[in-house]
C-alpha cells in the first residue's frame, strides 16, 4: 500500500472509530456528563434527542455502554496519530502512539489500587487492550514500510 | 519543518482526546453513573429537560411532542 493511501485509510478509520464511540456516548450515557455541556446553551439539539429516544428502546449490555466507547476512542487516537505520522516509525511517532494507551491503562490500574478516584473496571481494561491489539493488527496488515 | 507540523497536529489530537476523556471522567464507571440517576432500560433520564422520575411514555407519538 502506498504511503498516502495508508495515511488516508488510517485517518478515515480513526474518524469512523471516533464517531462510533461518540454516538454511543450520545445515545446511551447520562446527560449529566460534562461533555454534554459543550452543546449550545447546554442542551442537546433536536436530532440528538430523537437519536436518544430511538436508542432508549434498545437494551444494550453495560460493557457496550460504558467500556466500548472508551476503547473506540483509544483506537481512534492510535489510528489518527498513525495517519499523521505514517507507518515509518520514529521516536516522536512512538512517543505519541504510546502516551495515551499507557495513560489509559495506568489510570485503570491506579483506580484498582484506589490511588486515583474512580472504580477500576476489568472490562475497560479489556477494551483498551483490544483496541491496541486491533491497531497493531491493522498496522501489520497495511503497513507499507515492511514491503520496501 | 514537516516534522514540526506533524508534532503540532499530534499535540492537538492528543489534547483533544485528553479533554474528551476528562469530560467523560466524572462518572465514567457503571456504578457511579447508574447511581447518579441513569436508567437505560426505561430511558427516563435519557432525555434532557425531563424529570428523572418521569418515565417516557410507551406511546412515542404522545411522548415526543412533549420532549421536543
Amino acid at each position: 500500500m502506498k504511503p498516502w493511501a495508508y495515511n488516508g485509510l488510517s485517518l478515515g478509520m480513526g474518524v469512523c472509530s471516533f464517531l462510533a464511540g461518540s454516538s454511543i456516548y450520545l445515545c446511551f450515557r447520562s446527560t449529566d456528563l460534562p461533555m454534554f455541556r459543550l452543546f449550545p446553551h447546554g442542551e442537546l439539539p433536536q436530532w440528538a434527542c430523537r437519536l436518544r429516544i430511538s436508542a432508549s428502546g434498545l437494551n444494550v449490555p453495560e460493557w457496550f455502554r460504558f467500556s466500548l466507547p472508551d476503547g473506540l476512542w483509544l483506537l481512534a487516537y492510535l489510528l489518527i496519530i498513525d495517519g499523521i505520522w505514517g507507518s515509518r516509525r520514529s521516536f516522536m511517532s512512538l512517543l505519541f502512539l504510546t502516551i495515551l494507551p499507557i495513560a489509559a491503562l495506568m489510570t485503570e490500574i491506579l483506580q484498582w489500587a484506589h490511588i486515583v478516584p474512580g472504580v477500576g473496571d476489568w472490562m475497560d481494561m479489556a477494551c483498551y487492550l483490544l483496541s491496541i491489539l486491533i491497531f497493531l493488527t491493522l498496522n501489520k496488515l497495511f503497513s507499507y514500510e515492511k514491503r520496501r | 519543518m514537516r516534522n514540526v507540523v506533524k508534532i503540532l497536529c499530534s499535540l492537538m489530537v492528543l489534547s483533544g482526546f485528553t479533554l474528551a476523556a476528562l469530560s467523560c471522567y466524572s462518572s465514567n464507571s457503571a456504578s457511579s453513573e447508574s447511581s447518579g440517576g441513569y436508567s437505560g432500560k426505561d430511558g427516563a433520564s435519557l432525555v434532557p429537560g425531563q424529570l428523572e422520575t418521569e418515565p417516557i411514555q410507551q406511546d412515542e407519538k404522545q411522548a415526543r411532542p412533549e420532549v421536543l
